[in-house]
């Protein structure tokens, strides 16, 4: 009369396929939504909607991909607004986050103690000039840097033109360079980033090519 | 995948101001190799841009250091999304044996129907005040897409339905969004309040539920952070296991509806329902 063992078989090949990439989507989720409750939210969520929607995954692309474009659309239509609502992060809970997920080996301390400690207050201010981000640059920022996605896997997850990952990619590192430009300066990285080019979004990469293409012909 | 460029265009070479404006493109592995080559022969050239382009490659290279710590995620998520399956399992097993008994024994499922939103009556009694819990009890009937006693596209055949049976009128908005289409209806309830179940489609794969009770007393309340203004009236819109649900009242009739549409679409058909 109706087959059970149909959604047992879905449910199987949805879990080994989606679950391996729990992790990068809650790193991503802390990220974009800055504190750990409405993470778990947002990933839970994430889950719930990608095995609803299981049926339209394309079997044999990019799981992680579209996993990454279920969530970014989930924070976007849903978690943005109440997020926004709460923006100051609680100390207490941001360095709950720092201590739980920062706790290398006791041996890098021991190694040099130093420059642990530089790595570490480094470790912290990336996180939190990456959050202090404009969200349509932390967006790009999170899935280039953070996940090491290509621009066009990026375009996709994102649903816009390369060319805009393009710059907001540019002006968003440009931005966390002039953010961290005191530790860039202590490790020898100029600032450049205070330029007067700062603000200039790159030009077009295709825009460009077509020029050069055409001015040969 | 960046375009190889035609061999025409390979001996035209960068300029300063190309590099500055692609050289994240070129380090983040954009380029194609003719461009790779082209821009490199730039660089060994030019002092100023290979000193740039060297910052720029040890800035990149921080800021992915430092941004990608290890984050693992908590037990406790992994451990909800296992429960959350379950629960999308079962609720998949449940509407199949609906559709199935439903064709074999269309009499016998009514009955179920009817006995299983009975016997709610006995399992949960809790505060009405709350507009949350209205909302998860919505999701609640939402998911277990019960048969619908009357299937018509036409409020004039639906509404005798709950006139008779509940003691108030029901005025269901009709939406202007012109996707929203009513489905049917069933007499229902959320928690010990008999309501009135609307189904109306929005669309391929998208159901909305609205359910319809009286607050003669104007007990439910609505506050917090989830609360919005719409229409000049409060409304708890929230999401409640991936779904999105919107609880106003209007009067003495509260209305709570539950979809998988994202948030602005739910405020939309809030405000064009809560009608002038």
């Amino acid at each position: 009369m109706f087959d059970l063992r149909q959604s047992d078989d879905t449910r199987r090949e949805f879990e080994e396929l989606a679950l391996a990439h729990v992790d990068p989507l809650f790193s991503a989720a802390l990220r974009l939504t800055r504190n750990e409750r409405d993470a778990e939210d947002l990933v839970q969520d994430t889950f719930m909607r990608a095995y609803r929607f299981f049926d339209k995954f394309e079997r044999g692309t990019n799981i992680k991909a579209w996993l990454f474009k279920i969530l970014t659309n989930t924070f976007i239509n849903r978690y943005r607004r109440r997020v926004k609502e709460r923006s100051v992060v609680e100390g207490n809970e941001r360095e709950a986050v720092h201590d739980r997920f920062m706790s290398r080996d006791a041996t890098d301390y021991a190694a040099n103690p130093e420059q642990y400690l530089f790595d570490r207050l480094l470790s912290d201010e990336v996180l939190r000039s990456i959050d202090a981000l404009p969200v349509d640059f932390r967006l790009v920022v999170i899935l280039a840097d953070l996940q090491e996605f290509s621009y066009k896997e990026i375009a996709e997850v994102l649903d816009c033109p390369v060319g805009t990952v393009m710059s907001r990619l540019y002006r968003g590192r440009k931005l966390l360079q002039k953010s961290l430009s005191t530790y860039a300066h202590e490790m020898g990285i100029g600032a450049e980033g205070a330029g007067p080019h700062d603000e200039q979004p790159p030009a077009d990469l295709e825009a460009f090519r077509r020029r050069r293409n055409a001015g040969n012909h | 995948m960046a375009p190889v460029l035609p061999p025409a265009a390979s001996d035209r070479p960068f300029e300063c101001a190309d590099v500055e404006s692609f050289s994240y493109a070129y380090l983040d592995g954009e380029f194609a190799a003719a461009e790779r080559e082209l821009l490199e022969q730039h660089l060994s050239e030019c002092a100023g841009c290979a000193r740039k382009m060297q910052e720029a490659a040890a800035f990149r290279s921080l800021l992915r250091l430092h941004a990608r710590a290890a984050v693992s995620a908590p037990t406790s998520l992994r451990t909800r999304i296992t429960e959350g399956l379950d629960l999308e399992v079962r609720e998949d097993r449940r509407r199949a044996m609906w559709n199935g008994a439903r064709h074999a024994f269309p009499a016998i499922a009514a009955g179920l129907a009817a006995a299983a939103s009975l016997a709610f009556l006995f399992v949960r009694v809790a505060p009405f005040s709350s507009a949350q819990w209205v909302a998860d009890d919505a999701v609640r009937m939402h998911t277990r897409a019960l048969p619908l006693e009357v299937s018509t596209g036409d409020f004039s055949h639906l509404l005798p339905l709950f006139e008779h049976q509940l003691g108030f009128a029901v005025r269901p908005p009709s939406f202007p969004q012109r996707r929203v289409a009513l489905v049917g209806g069933r007499l229902s309830h959320l928690g010990p309040r008999d309501a009135a179940y609307l189904e109306y489609g929005a669309g391929p794969g998208h159901r909305v539920s609205l359910f319809i009770m009286a607050d003669p007393e104007r007990e439910l309340r609505f506050f917090g952070s989830q609360t919005e203004r719409i229409a000049n009236r409060p409304v708890l819109l929230t999401n409640v296991r991936g779904y999105s649900v919107a609880v106003w009242r209007r009067n003495e009739i509260v209305y709570s509806m539950v979809s998988d549409l994202n948030d602005s679409e739910m405020q939309q058909l809030v405000a064009a329902g809560d009608g002038p």
